[in-house]
């Protein structure tokens, strides 16, 4: 048997078909139904080929299959070059080869490409649970491979078992590498993933976006501060400011939306001429707090912070609006470095004419109602702060503040305002905006989270603490941040969203709406704990951090010195082992009065009488003894002492042999 | 030129490195020193998905990938001790073999035993041919069968035997050459030749043959039992019918003798002429009349059975191969 050449018998092909069905169930989440219902059926056709129900595919049946899946997947995904294609692919030929699976080198192949598409996983998610289920995945391989191997014998032994210890063997040699093999960036660019779903805040609001984004759940980031966690009031993550109305939706303003070609000033670039000018107009006045982020991929380039935010990312850039943003839509989950200074002052002087239309135009012909009461309060002849006082303390009486918001006319503020009179933030926000506008205030909204669930020593931010609010322009001032919902319920900015409403996530998929059960919410904590370690020991294990553990452990202090230090100490570990089996396979060590016969034996050995094998120390040297008749005398001497000490039990002869053997000369 | 030159020298001192590492021995327990490993072309396969799932973790800066691939190459190193393991300390047995005719393939049979684990998958036969594969239980033993083809007369030593497992992963081929001082009896291939010396024997033989059919007396081939008659030959029909006991009498009607002899074959070469007379042997044996072997320098006299068989055969497979051809084969 050369084994590649067996035939594949029933319990290996169970075990590979097993294996194969586990490694592509993670893949679901992006994979086509097509790919999907494909899968499912040519592993439905293998079985039946061994069943010898179905027939094993001609060679022509073969070629169609192939060029029909290659076909269906560009049609499906358009073009082949993607993440998700390329998986797709690799799923597709991985379970075409199921049916053209003869023989073990064939199941070898699978297997292989199982192993591929446990790693293209990982791609698209990356949680504990994921990296448990592709553990699960590789160990029911490793099973497949045992059984493989044992094709030609019955299949008594267990071969998870055998599987197991094997990986369970494996994990040292593993945790070693992880940590300490030389980490290098990233070799050339690569396609991520891209169908996904854009998840939390998007760039265009509506009345009762957020309030929907709020029920639906879901974490968005995690922040850790380094030193004290400021309070829940101060914590205004902002994501994207919007300054353009059309009426009823809130949108960016087409300038500064980055990726249209809009006002950024990105990490690195020197600020020159007055091009940049506006990025110097902000003043800091406190000192900055420290925290890091750990964002969620959401497909979007927002990265939220706290302002006036300085982040340590690269590719990373400052808009005009003084938000931050990623250079690319973010795909996979991203962690960055922020300083924040919470009490600032941007652009207190003045604004340049065309921000300050930018932030006063009102769409004509639509909520003339607002329009003209905003009017009729700047005509009495109140300044601005006095307008934004009045308007605060009129929606404190007599509106609410609801997650059920009803739904608004065409004239969207003039009827939340004067007739509904029940919103949820995006509401107030937006009317707040509006009003200041016809009032003659630059004013804009701003989207973003507000607080968060602190759990343990960081902050979880999800999207039920999704959040609008306003920023107005004042002379002096500059841009400030108003936020309506404080006025109409305090709590909400004060404890967070969770101590208004008890029950805001209404997704029944979502952990979070089940925080009224203590068990299920006890749970749920449990495991944002466990993910966040997750996130922060094994995702974002990176090579400065090996660099740091590696110096902390050795001493090292670049890549070259640590690659030194590991290389001995994987030296140093082999050649210990090395020395154990020799130790092992040494034979005992030799007897004293042996290796003083040893010593005799080279002496006479000199004169070229040599030991036969076989031959018993007496007989040598009786034998030697004849041909060295002047020295008969003395070998019999050291004969007689030898046996003395070897068979007759009496050590104490053995010195005597030793000085006999030693004046020994061989003439 | 230069490279047959250069496995021709490669070869020659690792035969001469096997037959110090594993000497000529008829039981073996496969030590460390007798065990060879490498990778099998799946494990340089195996490796290689691990190198190319490293390269995606690393351009997807991608942990998890990263652990898998570790993972992977650690399996890979780990299973070097699982291949090696499973047939250290196995021990091999040559339990017997059976003499056949050149040309023929023979079983040989051998023997694994454990000592204290069990032992899977191991594959025996001989190198660059396909084996049979077997497992072998904790302190038990497992028969296992090889057939070997006799290439030539005499004494033949069919070379080294290769045990081999790649268990538990195929990633690793451990394998061991041992020699178990194999010495298996090749006789001349039989050949169909006229048997002039024998005819009219054959003939008179075949006569009586339809006498004794015709008539209808079964004790006209009897004669009374004698001490020192072969128990092979007593009637036991006869005597278990109660009429006594008989002896058949075999010898008295196929009473001629029949000699195969060496000179009675001119004008053929050597290997011909045994194969000749392998091959009436062969055929006279079956009629149960005695014949004698007539061989250059040796005669064996006249006798029947198998045992007679055996001993003709013997000296034909024997008769001039010299010491040289036996060892000649590596």
């Amino acid at each position: 048997m050369h084994s590649d050449q067996m035939q594949l018998n029933k319990t290996p092909l169970a075990w590979l078909l097993l294996s194969v069905f586990a490694v592509v169930i993670p893949h679901a989440r992006h994979l086509s139904v097509w790919v999907i219902l494909a899968v499912c059926l040519i592993i439905t056709w293998r079985v039946q080929i061994f069943r010898g129900r179905w027939s094993i595919p001609k060679r022509w049946t073969k070629l169609i299959l192939v060029s029909g899946s290659i076909l269906g997947l560009k049609l499906l995904y358009h073009s082949l070059l993607g993440l998700e294609p390329m998986v797709a692919l690799l799923i597709t030929s991985m379970v075409l080869k199921l049916l053209e699976m003869y023989r073990q080198k064939d199941a070898m192949a699978v297997v292989l490409l199982c192993f591929f598409t446990t790693a293209a996983q990982f791609l698209f998610g990356q949680t504990a649970l994921d990296f448990f289920y592709g553990l699960f995945c590789s160990l029911l391989l490793l099973a497949t491979l045992v059984s493989l191997n044992r094709n030609g014998s019955r299949q008594t032994q267990n071969n998870l078992a055998v599987g197991l210890r094997l990986a369970i063997q494996c994990l040292p040699v593993m945790l070693f590498l992880f940590f300490f093999f030389p980490r290098i960036g990233s070799l050339w660019s690569v396609p991520l993933p891209q169908n996904t779903a854009k998840t939390g805040i998007s760039n265009v609001i509506s009345p009762g976006d957020i309030s929907r984004l709020a029920q639906d759940g879901g974490k968005a980031f995690t922040a850790t501060f380094n030193n004290t966690i400021p309070t829940n009031e101060q914590l205004y993550w902002r994501g994207l400011v919007m300054s353009e109305f059309d009426g009823r939706q809130w949108s960016l303003n087409r300038w500064s939306s980055a990726s249209a070609g809009g006002i950024v000033k990105w990490q690195g670039q020197s600020i020159k001429g007055r091009a940049m000018d506006w990025y110097n107009r902000a003043q800091r006045e406190s000192k900055p707090i420290e925290y890091q982020i750990i964002l969620e991929p959401t497909q979007q380039q927002w990265l939220y912070a706290l302002p006036l935010a300085d982040l340590t990312l690269g590719a990373s850039g400052t808009t005009r609006d003084f938000t931050t943003i990623y250079h690319t839509p973010i795909a996979k989950r991203l962690v960055y470095r922020v300083e924040s200074t919470l009490s600032y002052k941007i652009e207190p002087q003045q604004l340049p004419s065309w921000f300050r239309q930018r932030n006063l135009s009102l769409p004509e012909g639509y909520n003339s109602k607002t329009v003209a009461m905003a009017q009729k309060w700047r005509a009495e002849g109140a300044r601005p702060g006095q307008i934004i006082d009045r308007f605060l303390s009129m929606i404190t009486r007599d509106y609410t503040y609801t997650l059920e918001a009803p739904l608004l006319a065409r004239d969207s503020v003039d009827d939340f305002l004067w007739n509904t009179k029940a919103g949820y933030c995006e509401h107030y926000a937006s009317a707040f905006v509006v009003f200041m506008r016809a009032a003659g205030i630059p004013a804009r909204v701003v989207a973003g989270y507000q607080g968060g669930e602190k759990i343990e020593d960081f902050i979880q931010v999800s999207q039920a603490d999704a959040h609008a609010w306003a920023e107005v322009w004042l002379e002096g001032e500059g841009w400030k941040r108003v936020d309506p919902t404080a006025a109409i319920a305090p709590e909400r900015v004060r404890s967070g969203v969770r101590a208004v409403f008890d029950r805001s996530v209404r997704n029944p998929l979502s952990m979070e709406a089940y925080r009224h059960i203590d068990l299920l919410n006890r749970l749920r904590l449990q495991i944002d704990v466990f993910n966040y370690r997750w996130q922060t020991f094994v995702l974002n294990y990176n090579s400065d951090r090996q660099l740091s553990l590696v110096q902390k452990i050795f001493g090292a202090k670049n890549l070259w010195q640590m690659a030194f230090m590991v290389s001995s100490v994987i030296v140093l570990c082999v050649a210990i082992f090395v020395l154990l089996a020799y130790l092992k396979q040494r034979p005992n060590a030799l007897a004293p009065e042996i290796k003083a016969i040893r010593r005799l034996e080279k002496k006479i050995a000199k004169l070229g009488l040599v030991r036969r094998p076989g031959e018993t120390v007496s007989q040598f040297l009786t034998r030697a003894g004849h041909r060295l008749p002047r020295q008969a005398k003395s070998l019999q001497e050291i004969l007689l002492n030898f046996e003395k000490v070897t068979y007759q039990n009496q050590p104490q002869h053995l010195t005597a042999l030793k000085t006999q053997i030693e004046q020994f000369k061989a003439r | 030129m230069f490279w047959p030159s250069l496995t021709a020298l490669f070869n020659r001192h690792f035969n001469r490195f096997l037959q110090k590492t594993i000497p000529r021995q008829a039981s073996v327990s496969l030590s460390q020193k007798k065990l060879f490993i490498l990778p099998t072309k799946s494990g340089w396969f195996f490796l290689l998905a691990a190198l190319l799932i490293w390269l995606l973790g690393t351009n997807y800066e991608n942990n998890l990938a990263l652990a898998l691939a570790y993972f992977l190459i650690s399996v890979f190193l780990v299973s070097i001790i699982h291949t090696f393991k499973n047939l250290h300390h196995l021990h091999v047995r040559l339990t017997g073999s059976v003499p056949g005719f050149k040309g023929d393939a023979t079983d040989i049979k051998i023997q694994f035993s454990s000592k204290s684990k069990p032992h899977y998958g191991i594959a025996t036969g001989w190198p660059k041919q396909s084996s049979s594969v077997v497992d072998v239980a904790a302190k038990a033993s497992t028969d296992a069968v090889v057939s070997c083809q006799l290439q030539r007369r005499g004494w033949f030593d069919p070379g080294r035997l290769k045990i081999e497992s790649s268990y538990p992963l195929g990633l690793w081929r451990c394998w061991s050459l041992i020699d178990l001082d194999l010495e298996l009896l090749s006789y001349p291939r039989p050949l169909e030749c006229e048997m002039a010396s024998m005819r009219p024997d054959m003939e008179s033989s075949q006569e009586q043959g339809s006498v004794t059919t015709e008539g209808n007396e079964e004790f006209e081939n009897l004669k009374a039992f004698k001490p020192g008659d072969s128990l092979k030959h007593i009637a036991w029909k006869q005597h278990a019918q109660g009429r006594g006991l008989f002896t058949k009498r075999y010898s008295d009607h196929h009473g001629q003798q029949i000699a195969l002899d060496w000179s009675s074959l001119p004008g053929k070469d050597l290997e011909e002429r045994l194969s000749c007379l392998c091959y009436q042997a062969l055929r006279v044996s079956k009629t149960g009349q005695p014949y004698s072997l007539q061989l250059p320098g040796q005669f064996i006299p006249a006798s029947t059975g198998p045992a007679h068989l055996q001993k003709v055969l013997r000296s034909l497979a024997l008769y001039a191969s010299t010491e040289g051809t036996m060892a000649g084969n590596a």
